[in-house]
């Protein structure tokens, strides 16, 4: 897709973003700004309080060496690598690429990062990759920042680990953006294991030109408040886009998700599928929205959701809109929303498992696939940590479930 | 039966409903809306101390409420230029034959007399802000079914019951549009179904908005007791002006223990409508309401009747259907709060945006934390019939319960080429074909609508299908 230029696909610099300079907390002394974020395109009454999400931005210190980047390909950092990103974007896009957080927050979190990346990745027939830890070992702040453009025809896989170790606080983000070209194919996967202590901000932009195909593959399992912003610009035609998201939320976790698949090119596709597990006194709110764009001709977009909940504490929140501005589409939802079936329920009790121990079993078996999902041994032994933390258990060997 | 006449409905088109009377000789308040004109409508109607000082107080939150930043525009609609009360020279009849001959005519037009003879256990007719006819049979009344105007209800033995129930179910301050009919209703029905009383036939109102500029505040109360049965049908309609109307009525029904009520309506406003309507019902214990609800007139709709299920196994059905045309921006769909155990909704509805019209499906679902072993199962399926309309679902479904089942699904698409091949390959027009897929699409609401309203219904469809193809 060669479009004209528009300097504004970069979000132009600015000072910091205007914020609510409110107490987040009653006990706080120091008035702690805060961020709305996670608006989503259409919003519905305010009484429900799913319009968007408020989140208290304080001014943390950069945990040191927290955000490590590895490639095959050479990558530019700092004011160069923005520069060239944005250049690199002129030709292509003619757009700001939204990343689903809003423009505040998307904007604190680049004027936060305490890494910034930019990459080029190339058509030449290999399968790039590039690898981002966010793994604090100190309390503070470790944010990336990583801007891509794929070229046309090329692939890359981008892993992203953000994790944490016991104990500590701080705020961990990442802020990506892709512009995948033409027949690009783009797989991200990602995996997030923080400790209870840290609180996590995700915002990932993306736009697709001509018969792009990006993945998205998240695995929230961590954190105590997760705030997750997406938005594709899905422009170009037959481009697709397919977010599988799992999460598991613990304890009091907060989780807010706002997904935005904007469909704009004829016969494009995307699909958004979120399942996750409740426990505790977890909530979580997904906005989902499914955006059929005039002039998308025969484009199909697909939401589905499960969520189970394990306990009587637990709240669950969906807001999965469809907005069509075109006839010749087709766009679908479904989502089911309950908790283990009583005769399930029964029929393990009947054999010896208490209701805590099919909780955790639950637990257990999200922590599984997360396990048998991810492909490095460091995302391995991230999920086995989480597991220790939180089930008491480790994943890779077969003790006795039944007790 | 003139041919002129709508009942029986076999020849419908919008010209019958786009006829205009004249206003001669009726009162209207001044344009617009003050503390004075709210003590003028109060005045007129005798009104006890505490509605007189409810009204002002409503005023006073309607003034310091904002208007919605969620839905459709209402930039069109100036309250500076709304009459909010217009009374026709009437009293409320009981005989038709002693209603005045324009607005018997109006009526009749609309098939309501006829239709009173032919089915229902009563009828009330509103015209502009005063009921002008309200009559319900002898042998419904005998069993202690009270029906009658709210006004007069409120002069009468049930004025406490009356003032108990009035916007408690939807206060003032639920939104700006509560706030304004509470500081500017007038007319509408009371029904009091006593205990175990079941009623055979339907029981009907039918709200007509004829004079230009004017806005209409009908307020119903329905007070359904333990293990009574009540089917009330609404019905509305207005000529076509060049200037904003506006429709801010209020429901408030309450549904006692086993109880049950099915509240139909088919609304048909003329498309320079603004029609911000609330609905709301409270459901006590084992008891059920079901709505059954067609829009398809209107500017602009903001329309989405509330079912708190406040009682263990209390359920609720809503089915819907919504089509938006030509200049249209109806923005409808339900809420839903199941506050008590084992308590179950369905709703079910079904829209169309035609020819740049944009129908939006917005609803709440709300499983609270006494609601353990709910069941929720919501369906809302679009369809758009060209490229220049618009069709969104804007579903929210808030769950935080044990032991609950919800289900949502939604679709939007077209008609499928298939389809339409199938039917054309056997001799079936483009138009017809497709008039039929939209009839077949409809059919899950229109048989749960009296068989008159589900003619009409189909015929709507019928007319809104012409030049849909090509």
């Amino acid at each position: 897709m060669k479009t004209n230029a528009d300097t504004s696909l970069i979000n132009q610099a600015s000072p910091r973003p205007a914020m609510n300079n409110q107490i987040s907390s009653q006990d706080s002394a120091i008035p702690v700004p805060t961020l709305a974020i996670n608006r989503p395109p259409a919003i519905t009454w305010h009484h429900l309080a799913m319009n968007e999400a408020c989140v208290s931005a304080p001014a943390l210190g950069s945990a040191k060496d927290a955000v490590t980047y590895k490639s095959d390909i050479t990558y530019a950092t700092g004011d160069r690598a923005l520069a060239a990103f944005k250049e690199a974007c002129k030709s292509y896009a003619s757009s700001t690429i939204e990343t689903g957080v809003g423009p505040d927050a998307d904007q604190w979190l680049a004027d936060q990062a305490t890494e910034y990346v930019s990459l080029d990745v190339p058509a030449d027939g290999h399968d790039h990759q590039l690898d981002i830890d966010i793994v604090p070992r100190l309390d503070g702040r470790a944010i990336a920042a990583t801007d891509i453009v794929v070229e046309p025809d090329a692939h890359l896989t981008v892993t992203i680990r953000i994790d944490s170790p016991e104990g500590g606080a701080g705020l961990t983000g990442s802020r990506l953006r892709i512009v995948a070209l033409d027949r690009s194919v783009v797989e991200i996967q990602q995996l997030q294991t923080l400790d209870q202590g840290w609180r996590h901000i995700d915002a990932l932009g993306i736009v697709e030109a001509d018969n792009a195909r990006v993945h998205v593959d998240q695995l929230v399992l961590g954190s105590s408040e997760v705030t997750m912003g997406l938005s594709s610009d899905v422009r170009g035609y037959a481009a697709r886009c397919d977010v599988d998201t799992r999460y598991l939320g613990q304890n009091a976790t907060k989780i807010d998700f706002n997904y935005v698949l904007h469909q704009r090119g004829k016969q494009t596709q995307c699909t958004l599928i979120a399942n996750g597990i409740l426990t505790g006194h977890a909530s979580k709110l997904l906005r989902g929205t499914i955006d059929l764009v005039h002039g998308c001709k025969g484009s199909v977009g697909r939401e589905t959701e499960t969520v189970l909940l394990t306990s009587e504490h637990a709240v669950n929140k969906t807001i999965p809109v469809i907005l069509c501005d075109e006839e010749d589409v087709q766009g679908d939802h479904g989502a089911t929303i309950g908790h283990i079936n009583p005769a399930q329920m029964e029929y393990m009790q009947t054999r010896g498992l208490s209701i805590d121990r099919i909780e955790h079993l639950f637990v257990r078996s999200t922590l599984d696939y997360a396990r048998a999902h991810v492909a490095s041994d460091a995302a391995r032994t991230s999920i086995d940590a989480l597991a220790k933390r939180t089930i008491g258990e480790s994943l890779d060997d077969d003790e006795e479930v039944i007790r | 039966m003139s041919e002129q006449q709508k009942a029986q409905i076999d020849d419908v088109d919008r010209s019958m409903y786009d006829f205009k009377k004249s206003e001669r000789g009726y009162e209207r308040v001044s344009e617009g809306l003050t503390p004075d004109i709210v003590e003028e409508i109060s005045a007129k109607k005798n009104e006890p101390t505490w509605m007189r000082d409810f009204r002002l107080k409503s005023l006073e939150i309607y003034n310091n409420m904002s208007v919605p930043d969620w839905g459709p525009s209402i930039d069109g609609l100036d309250m500076d230029h709304i009459v909010t009360y217009v009374k026709p020279n009437t009293d409320q009849k009981s005989d038709w034959e002693h209603v005045p001959d324009d607005i018997k005519d109006t009526f009749e037009r609309l098939g309501i007399p006829q239709a009173e003879r032919s089915y229902l256990a009563g009828v009330g007719a509103q015209y502009d802000s005063e009921l002008v006819y309200h009559n319900v049979q002898d042998s419904v009344a005998g069993e202690g079914v009270v029906y009658s105007g709210i006004e007069e209800a409120l002069h009468g033995e049930y004025a406490d019951l009356i003032r108990s129930h009035f916007m408690h179910l939807v206060p003032p301050t639920d939104h700006k549009f509560a706030a304004l009919h509470g500081a500017v209703w007038s007319g509408g029905s009371f029904v009091y179904v006593p205990a175990g009383v079941t009623l055979d036939f339907p029981l009907q109102s039918y709200f007509r908005l004829n004079a230009k500029g004017a806005g209409q505040f009908e307020h119903t109360l329905i007070i359904v007791e333990d293990d009574a049965d009540l089917h009330f049908i609404e019905g509305c309609s207005a000529p076509k002006y060049n200037v904003a109307n506006l429709h801010a009525g209020c429901v408030e029904l309450y549904v006692g223990k086993r109880a049950h009520l099915r509240y139909s309506t088919i609304e048909n406003w003329s498309k320079n409508m603004y029609n911000l309507n609330t609905k709301r019902a409270m459901v006590d214990e084992g008891g059920s309401i079901e709505w059954v609800s067609g829009s398809f007139g209107s500017h602009v709709s903001y329309l989405y009747p509330m079912s708190i299920l406040k009682g263990r196994k209390s359920s609720c059905d809503f089915t819907g259907i919504t089509f938006a045309g030509k200049g249209q921006d109806l923005d409808t769909g339900c809420k839903v709060v199941l506050a008590a155990p084992e308590t179950s909704t369905s709703v079910q509805t079904k829209s169309l945006s035609k020819d740049g019209g944009v129908s939006t499906f917005r609803s709440g679902v709300t499983v609270t934390k006494a609601a353990e072993h709910a069941n929720v199962s919501v369906s809302c399926q679009s369809l758009m019939l060209d490229d220049i309309s618009r069709s969104d679902t804007i579903p929210a479904m808030d769950v935080r319960a044990e032991h609950v089942n919800v289900g949502h699904e939604a679709s939007i698409g077209r008609i499928g080429d298939d389809m339409m091949y199938y039917l054309m390959s056997r001799g079936i027009s483009e138009s017809e074909a497709s008039t039929m897929i939209v009839n077949g699409f409809a059919n899950p609401v229109s048989k749960e609508l009296p068989l008159e309203y589900a003619v009409e219904m189909n015929n709507l469809i019928k007319l809104e299908m012409e030049g849909a193809i090509g």
